[in-house]
């Protein structure tokens, strides 16, 4: 997959999503010169590491500046810039009009839930299902090259609803989904059937799914679907650890660890150690 | 009143054959051809036109011979409006030729009872013979390069050598034959490949290099850039920058015969052969696009379909033309012999390090008369042996995981190529 030099915006956001990693008690915005800099600066490994550039938060589209942000990314000679986003502003039209025309052509929509009940529980805003599926809509439906992919948070209050969700993006044809665990207090046991029938209903329908924060152990044969494995990055603010048994696993290198939290609540069990994999020898060639 | 030959192809993107117009070209060098015969070249959309409106066309036109160019892409509508055509006027002689029947021409004409002929290699010659021999010049017996039917029977004749000397074919543009159009105007200056690589029939099949004349490709060009509406053309080459001395010569010509600052797009090179003179060369012809490899980065691969790729060369390539404006296109094919899952997404992964502007992949196509086609077993290749000739699996890449990479390239194409 690319890889996205990812530029914090700052915490502000029109959700409050439960869950949410990157809600803070104190909710700001980086000025808008610390965000051009952030852009404009080289790292270490040089710029040239990065197919693009990725604004996130908080909700980057609340900000005003976000047209000028997103142009100064341009500027600095990034092709692709993409926006992680709630979604909810693009219910305007001439919300994704501008945007598009700024030069953002990517776009990664937040969804929780495949109706109000379920995405406005998470998000604790009434009405923004509704936003977040015409945002979706709008964006999808815009004539403009581009690219979206739907970004599902999977939780305890809609895993049930995981394949649903998947349906509905499906159904505004996506260009990539993405299911994100954020919530370590939710049993693998019960989510993985959730994931892997979206996982199968997503490529019957001809749609790239890739999931986060899902280990080797858990996704036995649909490992391709592991994001972690093609970015080699883990963004959940979790302490990991190893089980006992993981020393024996032969995947072990590749594997970032289980969240101590989940370990707390469920102890090891839904964790095995892969003792034979087919895909190690691959992964060798990939990480070479 | 002369008699009728149909030469139909069915092209994608409002393109036309080029190879029609070689033939009509060779033909009307007969002047007993061009008194007796009117040859009429149709070029059908693949994509958007109903079968129904091409054998309309054909039923009106009443011809006695329909030839077909035929690929891979195109073949099934072929076999479609032959039969039709065939149950409607049984008198009408079908000629198919191309790549797509020519290297299997007898198990065509044997799963396909209403083909008549099916001419093998290149046509010029072979079909100006079948002409003469449907005006009682010749017999089917004498042709080389044919397979065909006759009384119930399928006799295959022996190959033809391909044309030794390229300046007997007259050029179909300068002739009057085919009108440039923009952006899907092709120029051939040779035929043949120096590479040998197992998936495409170019190298096998076409082995030797041969060229057209220099001063007709000159007046070709020149034809093409000073013709109305012309903004962008094509070369067909299967590498544009195969030797320095003909590319700086083929440059001068170019930007010699441009007036109007027409663009050179989407030409094939070997982008381990670019150095800084080709870089200036190409922006001296006013290239702003090119297409390459490597179709595959992992070593094994390569190897087991015979492909030339130097790692370094290769980047330092694409690197130059990009830093100089020039629009890299690279190719990757899913589900080459050798590779496998991670391995394709490590070609990926490789080849997007590099920046080209664009990113284009394609399914493994086992075509006849490739290698890959005629030694698939030891390859243990499975394939679908109907067009378009897809992979179904190899050892390293079952069908299930060839399907997800094809899901997957779709979505990165989709993100890569914004």
């Amino acid at each position: 997959m690319l890889r996205y030099k990812r530029i914090y915006i700052g915490s502000r956001c029109d959700n409050n999503c439960k869950y949410c990693n990157y809600k803070v008690s104190n909710i700001t915005w980086l000025d808008t010169q610390s965000v051009i800099e952030s852009i404009n600066e080289r790292d270490s490994l040089g710029d040239s590491v990065y197919d693009g550039i990725l604004l996130y938060g908080g909700e980057p589209i609340l900000r005003n500046d976000i047209l000028q942000l997103v142009k100064e990314a341009r500027v600095a000679g990034y092709k692709r810039v993409k926006i992680l986003t709630n979604g909810r502003l693009l219910s305007y039209q001439e919300m994704v009009e501008q945007i598009v025309n700024a030069g953002c052509l990517l776009f990664e929509v937040k969804i929780f839930g495949s109706n109000p009940d379920i995405h406005d529980k998470i998000t604790q805003v009434s009405n923004s299902f509704i936003e977040t599926v015409k945002g979706l809509r709008n964006l999808c439906e815009n004539q403009r090259k581009k690219f979206v992919c739907a970004r599902i948070q999977v939780n305890r209050d809609n895993f049930m609803d995981l394949e649903n969700i998947v349906a509905l993006v499906i159904d505004m044809m996506v260009d990539r989904i993405i299911i994100s665990l954020n919530d370590y207090e939710l049993s693998l046991r019960v989510l993985l059937p959730h994931i892997k029938n979206s996982i199968n209903i997503s490529i019957l329908n001809r749609i790239w799914i890739l999931t986060e924060g899902l280990r080797f152990c858990n996704m036995g044969g649909f490992e391709k679907h592991i994001s972690e494995l093609y970015s080699g990055e883990h963004f959940n603010n979790e302490e990991f650890v190893y089980a006992p048994g993981c020393n024996d696993c032969v995947l072990k290198h590749y594997c970032p660890g289980i969240s101590s939290k989940y370990i707390s609540i469920y102890g090891y069990d839904d964790f095995k150690a892969v003792n034979e994999s087919n895909i190690l020898d691959d992964l060798k060639v990939l990480n070479a | 009143m002369p008699k009728k030959i149909l030469l139909i192809s069915f092209n994608w993107a409002n393109h036309f054959s080029l190879a029609l117009g070689y033939l009509k070209a060779y033909a009307l060098k007969s002047r007993y051809v061009r008194d007796n015969i009117d040859i009429e070249i149709v070029d059908f959309d693949a994509e958007y036109l109903d079968i129904q409106q091409v054998i309309y066309y054909i039923i009106q036109s009443r011809p006695q011979i329909i030839g077909f160019s035929c690929y891979c892409w195109n073949i099934n509508k072929v076999l479609d409006v032959s039969r039709i055509v065939k149950t409607i006027l049984p008198e009408i002689k079908i000629v198919l030729g191309g790549p797509e029947v020519g290297p299997v021409s007898v198990k065509y004409l044997k799963e396909n009872h209403y083909i008549d002929i099916i001419v093998k290699g290149e046509g010029e010659v072979t079909f100006f013979e079948i002409i003469e021999s449907f005006l009682g010049m010749g017999r089917l017996e004498g042709i080389k390069g044919i397979s065909y039917r006759k009384n119930g029977n399928i006799f295959d004749n022996e190959d033809r050598e391909p044309i030794a000397d390229l300046s007997e074919i007259p050029s179909p543009y300068l002739e009057g034959i085919l009108k440039p159009r923009d952006k899907v105007t092709y120029i051939e200056t040779y035929r043949g490949c120096i590479f040998r690589c197992y998936y495409c029939f170019e190298g096998k099949n076409l082995s030797s290099l041969r060229f057209f004349p220099d001063e007709r490709v000159k007046k070709e060009i020149e034809y093409v850039l000073n013709y109305p509406g012309i903004k962008s053309f094509h070369f067909v080459d299967t590498i544009f920058n195969l030797k320095k001395d003909r590319l700086r010569w083929l440059c001068e010509v170019i930007s010699s015969a441009n007036r109007y600052n027409t663009e050179l797009r989407t030409v094939e090179i070997i982008a381990e052969f670019v150095d800084e003179e080709t870089v200036d060369l190409f922006k001296k012809a006013n290239i702003k696009s090119v297409e390459t490899g490597p179709q595959t980065v992992n070593e094994d691969t390569l190897r087991n379909v015979n492909r030339f790729y130097k790692e370094e060369k290769f980047k330092n390539g694409v690197r130059l033309l990009e830093d100089n404006g020039i629009e890299v296109t690279c190719d990757l094919i899913i589900g080459l012999p050798g590779d496998s899952f991670f391995k394709f997404y490590k070609s990926i992964r490789k080849i997007m390090d590099l920046k080209p502007t664009n990113l284009v992949f394609s399914i493994l196509h086992v075509l006849p008369g490739t290698v890959l086609y005629e030694r698939s077993d030891e390859f243990k290749l499975r394939f679908d042996d109907k067009a378009p000739h897809l992979v179904l699996g190899t050892p390293d890449f079952p069908y299930e995981d060839i399907d997800k990479a094809v899901v997957m390239a779709y979505s990165i194409d989709k993100e890569y190529n914004i």
